[in-house]
């Protein structure tokens, strides 16, 4: 018997953004992420991730790498070009001619995705403190990256298939040049996403809200944009040129410079380069349009936004875009007590990684804090502070005071409205609740055993007799808590479903949407999060039963958009992502105008 | 006397041959007057003929020319598609339609090469979207090129018959568009939309004709409270077409391929069917954006109407649909050609409607409905249901009962 005497983690080359942005010396901007450091066959295939490099358009599948070691001779080559380190001393030019080639290779291509997959993916992991596993029927392991599907616009998550697809395509403005989705950090990142929340909440895929639907864009898009953040490099590029070259104008840090740069200007950057109209949609343009999209009270409620999921998106990615801004010149502005009007350059990129690492590990903990199903945006608020609380109860940064702003501002109000921060409240009837009937451990995986208290406990926790119910998930959690000890949780999901008539809907006291007929059959869903403490009591219940009043929206949203219920699979992201290519089109052909 | 002159050049009966073009449309139209005959070629193509039938537009180019005695006075071409077109293109059909002379060409406005595809402007732009589309067309399913989407077939031999089917019928067309370019110059060519006056009548006297479609961009904005059409229908497509204009792109043509490894082949052939599907999604569109370029003509003469909408779907009919002078014009229908071979769309629910001409088989002047289909040549038409309503309440005349007879003409009274 031998245990591994392998680092737990590596960290390999990746483009902080895509080819065509570049730092200071002309070489295209890169940076490193961690990943999980595992025994890889040729693809490269690891415990979690296979990378297949078949072409569907060409037909062919071009050779991997054959041996494990040889994905760091990419890397390593990387890092020599990109640190001068092991005796290199080429001029710029030759540097720049080598890194070209260097990424125009498949290898890196293979190289790109799966590090940056592989390091959302343990971004994921260890926000969460726990594995996360795939959501697919087959129940396996590994999800499949093709970084070169097709010559397609395009870019998707396809549970059916279990697998990633990246299309490439001709540059409008120069069609011998070839635009690869692989190679841009937000696309990669952002259908990674996808396929994490889909592992972690299955049910978002099902047709309820309109908030729902537009999760899954937005959430990926916010993970996409702090991810991005996160790398130094790119951050660098943000603050822009201070007086000296370690120095940067306090002036610069303003929330409304940085807006400029960060976001305005980071965004007209990325859009010069790669054919921007073209990767738009694909990228999801979130940088932009969250700089775009101006605040305003009226706008959760708006009914222009709600009208499209991948329009509404964006109203919950701008708020945790301006909120990450705010908190990156809070942060800065310490920097300088004594007011000199300059701060040190490395200070103030740190500080700004620092605050997007926070706020991305913050909206991935939410997750275990939301609803399994029928959520809202205002849910997502409560489950931020709630998530941040429980790990760090002095707000000393001021997260999630200016969270709280910044959605307000877009008219978002935390779904838990008694307590004054916005948290989730303790389970209603919580002197109700009986324990007892397994043992605690058991709790923590058995679905059995939760199932049993949940039925014991039907009445305090509100659910519906005569539903049917089943427990989705049972996870159990560990992450360091504020005293800088473990804390264990127990997370466990569950739902309840009705098939019933239209007309059956008032005996539940749910009102009949408009246009729906009284014989037509209906199906209502509802379901809650459990989260149990340490000690296995119930924190929180989160949910909604299935005669809560949220049916009346979602059924009316299902009436709306004419979905059936449980449509799910392939053909939603293709074409989801494909009329949002469009919407970005269409949109970037009026600014020109 | 003139009111003798007047009834000469009016005239009395109608005959409207429907050739069995096999998955095509070809109608020759001859309006016969006391002392002459005007005949009006309506499309002229298919994408696939009946077995052992290679030559068929030939010999339906020879029975053309034949019945006519060598002048063709009109000749309509409803809109681009293989199966409406083609036949203008090929040598030797072309050339014995061209010898026939044609007075006037009639196609629909986004025809026109007087709107140039480079210049601003809606209908420059719909014009730039049309041209793009089929720009791609013919790189994916062009000559030689299909041969780059065999491997495809493996997803699905169902899904991949019906892509290359569509596919093909969508190509440019480039030799038949140009043969219709010259008989339009050497005689004349007519460009129209919904609602255009289309003043023919020295050519065929007693006659009037409406156009009730292709609407323009802004009569079709007016109708659907849509932006345009540009927003909602050629944006996607255009991007889509500049996506997969890059079909059989191989970006690493000098990497070597794998051979040997096993656990690539499930993915692979899942990328496969994606590929297939998107390929499928696209065409569809874009077989219904050209269906939708369509001409809808109604000849109108004594008390009859005949009604030949080409392919026309829905959203070319809607602009028609939602004009009452129109409707009242529909109502009077005595022959229809069914639109799009009997397709799902393509005979709205309120135009079938709107038709007082329909009824059991005792119906006084019952509606005539002419149907050309090919068996087992496209999933998705005739429709069922659209069959037993046409076969059921009008008269039908469907190709697929021609029992081996090259045309059928059916005789209207005027």
């Amino acid at each position: 018997m031998k245990f591994t005497d392998r680092p737990a983690i590596r960290s390999l080359w990746v483009l902080a953004q895509d080819p065509s942005i570049f730092d200071r010396d002309g070489l295209p901007l890169m940076t490193r992420v961690d990943v999980v450091n595992e025994s890889l066959a040729p693809g490269p295939k690891g415990a979690r991730l296979h990378v297949v490099d078949y072409n569907a358009t060409t037909d062919r599948t071009l050779a991997a790498r054959k041996r494990n070691h040889e994905i760091d001779i990419v890397d390593e080559s990387l890092e020599r070009l990109k640190t001068e380190k092991g005796g290199l001393e080429l001029t710029k030019t030759e540097k720049r001619k080598a890194l070209s080639e260097l990424i125009g290779h498949p290898h890196f291509h293979t190289q790109n995705v799966y590090g940056l997959v592989s390091s959302t993916l343990r971004e994921f992991e260890r926000a969460l403190g726990r594995s996360v596993k795939w959501n697919f029927a087959s129940g396996g392991h590994q999800l499949k990256i093709a970084p070169h599907a097709f010559a397609d616009a395009n870019a998707f998550y396809s549970p059916s298939d279990e697998a990633l697809a990246f299309g490439y395509f001709p540059a409008a403005s120069n069609p011998k040049k070839i635009v690869f989705t692989c190679l841009s950090h937000d696309i990669v990142v952002h259908e990674a996403t996808h396929a994490l929340l889909d592992g972690l909440r299955s049910q978002y895929m099902r047709p309820s809200s309109i908030d729902q639907a537009a999760f899954h864009e937005g959430f990926s898009d916010i993970v996409a944009l702090l991810s991005a953040f996160k790398s130094e490099a790119l951050i660098d590029l943000a603050v822009g040129e201070g007086p000296a070259a370690n120095l940067v104008k306090t002036g610069n840090l303003t929330p409304q410079s940085l807006r400029e740069t960060a976001l305005t200007g980071l965004a007209e950057e990325f859009g010069a380069g790669l054919d921007h109209e073209q990767i738009a949609g694909q990228r999801g343009d979130a940088l932009r349009r969250s700089a775009d999209l101006a605040p305003g009270e009226d706008l959760y409620n708006d009914e222009n936004w709600r009208a499209e999921p991948h329009d509404f998106g964006e109203v919950l990615v701008a708020p945790v875009i301006n909120a990450f801004i705010e908190i990156w010149s809070r942060r800065s502005a310490k920097l300088d007590p004594v007011k000199t009007g300059y701060v040190d350059r490395a200070r103030a990129i740190e500080d700004g990684a620092k605050a997007a690492s926070h706020l991305l590990r913050m909206s991935i903990r939410a997750l275990d804090y939301l609803p399994p199903l029928n959520m809202t945006y205002r849910d997502f608020l409560s489950a931020l502070l709630t998530a941040d609380t429980e790990i760090e109860s002095a707000d000393s940064y001021g997260y999630r005071d200016a969270l709280i702003k910044s959605f307000a501002a877009y008219g978002i109000l935390p779904a838990s409205r008694v307590k004054k921060d916005g948290c989730w409240e303790k389970p209603k009837y919580e002197d109700d609740i009986v324990y007892g009937f397994s043992r605690h451990s058991e709790m923590s995986y058995d679905r059995e055993s939760v199932f049993r208290f949940l039925w014991e406990n039907r009445t305090p926790l509100e659910l519906h007799e005569q539903a049917y119910t089943k427990i989705i998930s049972v996870r159990p959690v560990s992450r360091e808590g504020p005293d800088g000890r473990l804390l264990r949780e127990t997370v466990a999901e569950y739902m309840q479903l009705m098939d019933i008539n239209a007309s059956e809907l008032k005996l539940l006291g749910i009102a009949k949407p408009r246009g729906l007929s009284r014989d037509a059959p209906v199906r209502l869903l509802g379901g809650g999060t459990l989260v149990f403490n340490d000690y296995g009591m119930l924190k929180f219940h989160i949910g909604s039963g299935v005669a809560s009043k949220k049916q009346k929206a979602r059924l009316e949203m299902l009436e709306k958009f004419s979905e059936g219920d449980g449509e799910r699979g392939a053909r939603h992201f293709v074409n989801r992502h494909f009329h949002r290519a469009m919407s970005a089109r269409r949109r970037a052909t009026e600014l020109k105008a | 006397m003139p009111a003798k002159r007047t009834n000469k050049r009016k005239p009395q009966k109608a005959i409207i041959r429907t050739y069995q073009a096999g998955f095509g449309d070809c109608f020759l139209l001859t309006f016969q007057y006391p002392d002459f005959e005007r005949h009006v070629l309506i499309d002229f193509g298919n994408t696939k003929s009946p077995e052992g039938e290679e030559k068929l537009l030939t010999r339906i180019a020879e029975s053309i020319a034949q019945r006519t005695g060598g002048k063709l006075h009109a000749i309509v071409a409803t809109h681009r598609h293989q199966d409406h077109i083609k036949g203008f293109g090929l040598k030797k059909a072309g050339k014995i339609i061209q010898d026939l002379n044609p007075d006037v060409v009639i196609q629909p406005w986004t025809e026109d090469p007087d709107i140039p595809i480079d210049a601003t402007g809606t209908l420059s732009a719909r014009r730039r979207s049309l041209a793009t589309m089929n720009a791609m067309t013919e790189k994916l399913f062009g000559e030689g090129e299909i041969d780059n989407l065999a491997h495809l077939k493996k997803a699905s031999p169902r899904r991949f018959d019906e892509l290359t089917f569509i596919g093909e019928d969508n190509i440019t067309n480039k030799k038949a568009v140009e043969m219709l370019m010259a008989m339009g110059k050497a005689g004349s060519a007519k460009y129209v939309h919904a609602k255009k006056p289309l003043r023919i009548k020295r050519i065929l006297p007693g006659v009037d004709i409406d156009v009730l479609g292709p609407p323009t961009v802004d009569q079709h904005s007016d109708v659907t409270r849509m932006t345009s059409w540009d927003e909602d229908e050629f944006w996607p497509l255009q991007a889509a077409a500049a996506g997969s204009g890059a079909a059989g792109l191989d970006p690493f043509p000098d990497a070597p391929d794998e051979k040997s490894t096993f656990d690539t082949r499930w993915l692979a052939g899942r990328l496969r069917g994606m590929r297939l599907e998107a390929l499928l999604q696209i065409v569809r569109s874009l077989d219904r954006v050209m269906n939708n370029t369509s001409l809808i003509l109604l000849f109108r003469s004594g008390r009859k109407s005949l009604l030949f909408p080409g392919d026309a779907q829905l959203e070319n009919w809607q602009f028609a649909l939602n004009d009452a002078a129109i409707m009242r014009k529909l109502a009077k229908v005595d022959v229809y050609k069914v639109g799009h071979h009997g397709s799902t769309n393509a005979t709205p629910q309120s135009l079938w409607a709107q038709f007082d001409k329909t009824g059991g088989k005792r119906k006084r002047g019952r509606l005539t409905s002419l149907l050309s289909t090919l068996e087992g040549k496209h999933h998705h038409v005739p429709r069922e249901s659209l069959v037993e309503k046409l076969a059921t309440k009008s008269n039908l005349v469907w190709t697929e009962e021609f029992e081996g007879a090259l045309f059928h003409d059916t005789v209207i009274d005027l």
